[in-house]
């Protein structure tokens, strides 16, 4: 342990977390250049940019090549990052508001909240709510996983609320309760779905970033990345809370308001990335848990390492999913959770060594 | 449902519009490398020759057993561009219901012209299917001799089903999966409940639409003379929680051991191997009654 | 050295719609420490919350002329700082970055002086050298006195801008030593000697005897009596208060002495 907490002054972990930051925006310059640079089809960047430098740009090859790099990696590049960093984010900024390092985004029923309103969608969007489909168009799925996750999110919320202070426990209590709910609905969903809907769903709840496009970039690019912004602003906030509510307060944080960004922030970050790729699980839980280990858990460092590090996991694991078994495509949560599984128990068997 | 007009006129807008309708259908103006997504329309390109033309398959083309040398491009509801890209088709012959719908926005994008081909799982329906393949590919002539082929093939297998007086008629349960003992069966709109009909079959459950779980007494007015599951499903094999169905144990399938396992791409592709299927299982049904296929 | 720097008017407190503490008035004032007394259940802990800000309270408390309500958490925080009874860490933080909190909430100080400021109420709490573990690897004791190490940084200045500032120390030896105890009732000495103002509970009799300017005795949620230990602390008052029997010593400057340990072995014989 020792060796890990060497500073300049001892148990200051600063320019550990200083070079630690260093070494993973290195780390996500790769895994972009990775992720731009492969892909089930062969298209080469080198001879895209031939082309352009002699002009030959109606060239179908090139095309192809401009196609592949414009419209499919680099919207899911920027999707993949946004969403990993966003999750990675949430989860750090749910596990300091509960103070828990296993609490994730769920918690908070963003999730539960989004696989319901993707399931209703996706079993009803052609009878019931065909008007609605109609309107929304072909991003009536996104849309009502969005909206449903913030609505679940503020029902919770409200639950928890009595008077102006806002109970963790309740909420996590009342948070339980809601997914049940949640789960019961989508059960009702499922038993109606027809096979091919329920394939969708499969499909849906596994994650994936195969439906990147930059109409899905502009939509929730800036909701993930306002959250998570806001979420780099609570470092202080967050840092506060880990001495508890009360000491928090002493320490002059305002901690209602704190819990209100940390789960409006939150839930839209978490509810955008669902909406646009499904469920990718695990990452929340992770990436924030690794980077304390090194780092320690100084929020001033962790959220902005967290970011970094979703985003390039998720980069690398995207590029795992699409490689794999090309030209098919594993949908992403099945990567995540493969990696993520394991290492999950890890942690479990670590806190049960060190008790506590 | 009725909806209002304006309604109708956003869906319509909204990118909701129904498949092209093969009579809409223009030839692709390369067809020499088409990646065909949905198992029935890669046998029907196999059986008219052109399978010279095919560069890729999704996971549900899995006949003739040489297609599936071919890359697969995935499931047909979730298809990854890059992946349908990286075969470098010259043209996209999908079946309606593909997606998922960003996929095929993007592939329009680049320039690689699609068509949709309409599934409907009736007499019909194959021939529609077989005549929208043909004008894809710029091969009309052989499409309307291979259709005339299956319609007269069909006809056929009608002809001896329709034998059959309704008196006599088997009652037909497809059951596609078991769950915690839940059995969920084939209502109308499916293509199990079309090739059941075909061969002369009643399915108990016409009245329901699409695949659906059933309670017990639901199973017990289903009554089936015949029960038929896929072999090889992804369901795995559930013949043991069939018979440990208390509500079905009683059914006659179940008391004189009726349970058909039949090849799902066979069975239910609605495709050239079609009229066989049909006879097939009402061979199963009615012995000798109809003609060996 | 008389500025009231706490003011408590007519006080009372409610816990679900029952009276827990009512009517207290006192006042801390700048270079004095305060200590409050009473047996358990008497409303001391109830009282400190109310004084920290944590729970709601009817009738005044001033900190520096400011009504407490009309305080941001931002500006009490420069103002007092509150050191729990115990304290649990949801996250692996080494001593240094828990006692750091407590600068980067308070008063503030320049980028170049954190870790001197840092360094020397580690020091001053005896963990010299401890800045590098494991805050959850130290024994309770230890630990509370981190938790004073971080308090101590929160207002690292008894006086600023020409303010007195004010520690509220909830049982601040309960997990302590007899020598460490002694340290940190010399440190709230210390601190007010500064020019800042203590409020402390405390258990022990003789230690708010020996180093409180002002003693507030609780019973029953109110003021039982409040003053100077000698005028406060007789026996009859402390009897009557805790309802146990006391042998009392009297030091030369009138300071009274408790052995309740004495006089109930006696009594039982």
């Amino acid at each position: 342990m020792t060796a890990e907490l060497a500073g300049p002054v001892a148990g200051d972990r600063t320019r550990l977390a200083q070079l630690t930051l260093v070494g993973l925006v290195l780390l996500l310059v790769a895994a972009a250049a990775l992720a731009l640079l492969t892909g089930a089809s062969d298209a080469s960047l080198p001879r895209l940019l031939s082309a352009y430098m002699a002009g030959a740009t109606d060239d179908p090859l090139v095309l192809r090549d401009q196609l592949v790099f414009l419209d499919i990696r680099l919207p899911r590049l920027l999707l993949g990052i946004l969403i990993g960093a966003g999750l990675a984010v949430s989860g750090v900024v749910m596990q300091g508001l509960f103070r828990n390092p296993l609490a994730d985004p769920g918690l908070v029923g963003v999730s539960s909240g989004a696989s319901l309103g993707a399931v209703v969608m996706i079993v009803l969007g052609g009878t019931a709510l065909a008007p609605l489909t109609a309107i929304l168009g072909i991003y009536n799925l996104q849309i009502s996983a969005f909206v449903t996750g913030l609505v679940t999110t503020l029902i919770l919320y409200q639950v928890a609320t009595r008077g102006t202070q806002t109970q963790i426990a309740t909420m996590l209590l009342a948070g339980i309760a809601i997914a049940a709910l949640a789960n019961a609905v989508m059960g009702v969903m499922v038993f109606l779905a027809s096979d091919s809907q329920l394939r969708d769903f499969t499909f849906w709840s596994m994650g994936s970033l195969a439906g990147s496009n930059w109409q899905k970039v502009q939509a929730s690019g800036p909701i993930i990345l306002i959250a998570v912004l806001c979420c780099m602003l609570l470092t202080r906030g967050l840092n506060a809370l880990t001495l508890g509510e009360v000491t928090a307060m002493h320490l002059g944080i305002p901690v209602q308001r704190l819990k209100r960004i940390a789960i409006v922030a939150v839930a839209a970050a978490t509810g955008a990335a669902v909406a646009v790729s499904g469920g990718i699980g695990f990452i929340g839980i992770i990436v924030p848990h690794l980077l304390r280990l090194v780092i320690g858990p100084d929020h001033k460092y962790l959220l902005p390492a967290s970011a970094l590090l979703g985003a390039a996991f998720l980069l690398v694991a995207d590029a795992v999913a699409r490689t794999i078994v090309a030209p098919a495509e594993l949908p992403i949560g099945i990567v995540t959770a493969a990696v993520g599984g394991p290492f999950f128990l890890w942690i479990l068997l670590r806190r049960r060594e060190l008790a506590w | 449902m009725r909806l209002p007009r304006f309604l109708l006129t956003l869906a319509a807008l909204g990118g909701l519009a129904g498949p092209t309708l093969a009579a809409e259908i223009t030839p692709f103006a390369d067809p020499s490398r088409v990646a065909v997504i949905g198992g029935s329309l890669l046998e029907i390109v196999y059986a008219l020759g052109e399978e010279g033309k095919v560069v890729a398959r999704d996971t549900t083309g899995i006949f003739p057993p040489e297609a599936m040398a071919l890359p697969d491009v995935g499931y047909m509801r979730a298809l990854s561009p890059e992946g349908v890209l990286s075969v470098n088709p010259s043209a996209l012959l999908v079946v309606d219901g593909s997606g998922p719908p960003e996929a095929l926005d993007v592939l329009s994008k680049g320039s690689i012209p699609y068509v949709t081909v309409p599934e409907d799982f009736s007499h019909q329906g194959i021939l529609t299917k077989v005549r929208a393949v043909g004008e894809a590919l710029g091969v009309t002539d052989k499409a309307e001799a291979l259709a005339t082929t299956l319609d007269a093939e069909l006809k056929a297998a009608e002809a001896a089903t329709s034998a059959i007086p309704d008196a006599e008629r088997k009652r037909v349960l497809f059951v596609i999966s078991v769950q915690e003992g839940k059995i969920r069966a084939a209502g109308s709109g499916t293509a199990a409940n079309g090739i059941i009909t075909l061969a002369g079959g009643i399915n108990p459950l016409a009245e329901m639409h699409g695949y659906q779980t059933l309670s017990d007494e639901a199973l017990i007015t289903a009554n089936p003379d015949y029960v038929v599951m896929m072999q090889n499903s992804g369901a795995g094999d559930f013949s043991a929680d069939l018979a440990a169905n208390p509500a079905l144990a009683a059914s006659p399938a179940l008391q004189q051991g009726r349970l058909l396992k039949v090849d799902g791409a066979f069975m239910l592709g609605f495709g050239p191997r079609t009229p066989k299927a049909i006879l097939t299982l009402a061979h199963e049904l009615y012995g000798d009654r109809v003609p060996q296929p | 050295m008389v500025s009231p720097v706490l003011e408590v008017r007519g006080v009372s407190v409610a816990i679900e719609r029952k009276p827990i503490v009512e009517g207290v008035s006192v006042t801390a004032r700048a270079g004095e420490v305060l200590a409050i007394i009473g047996p358990n259940g008497s409303g001391k802990t109830t009282l400190m919350k109310a004084l920290s800000g944590e729970l709601e309270h009817l009738g005044g408390i001033a900190l520096n002329g400011q009504p407490l309500r009309t305080l941001p958490p931002r500006a009490a925080a420069t103002m007092r700082a509150v050191m729990p009874q115990a304290s649990v860490l949801s996250f692996p933080f080494t001593v240094r970055e828990v006692v750091r909190l407590g600068l980067s909430a308070g008063l503030g100080v320049l980028p170049a002086q954190r870790e001197a400021v840092v360094e020397a109420a580690l020091r001053r709490v005896d963990l010299a050298g401890f800045g590098g573990r494991m805050y959850q690897s130290l024994s309770g004791g230890e630990q509370q006195r981190v938790q004073l190490a971080r308090v101590l940084c929160q207002v690292w200045q008894p006086v600023f801008e020409g303010l007195p500032r004010l520690l509220l120390l909830d049982e601040p030896v309960s997990s302590l030593d007899i020598k460490h105890q002694l340290l940190v009732m010399e440190i709230a000495r210390g601190f007010a000697a500064a020019g800042g103002a203590v409020v402390a509970i405390l258990h022990d009799l003789n230690l708010a005897a020996l180093y409180a300017d002002q003693v507030l005795v609780m019973s029953e949620g109110r003021r039982a009596a409040c003053g100077a230990p000698a005028e406060v602390l007789d026996i009859a008052l402390v009897r009557e208060v805790f309802g146990c029997e006391l042998a009392t010593l009297q030091l030369s400057n009138g300071t009274p002495l408790f052995a309740p340990q004495v006089a109930m072995r006696l009594a039982a014989e």
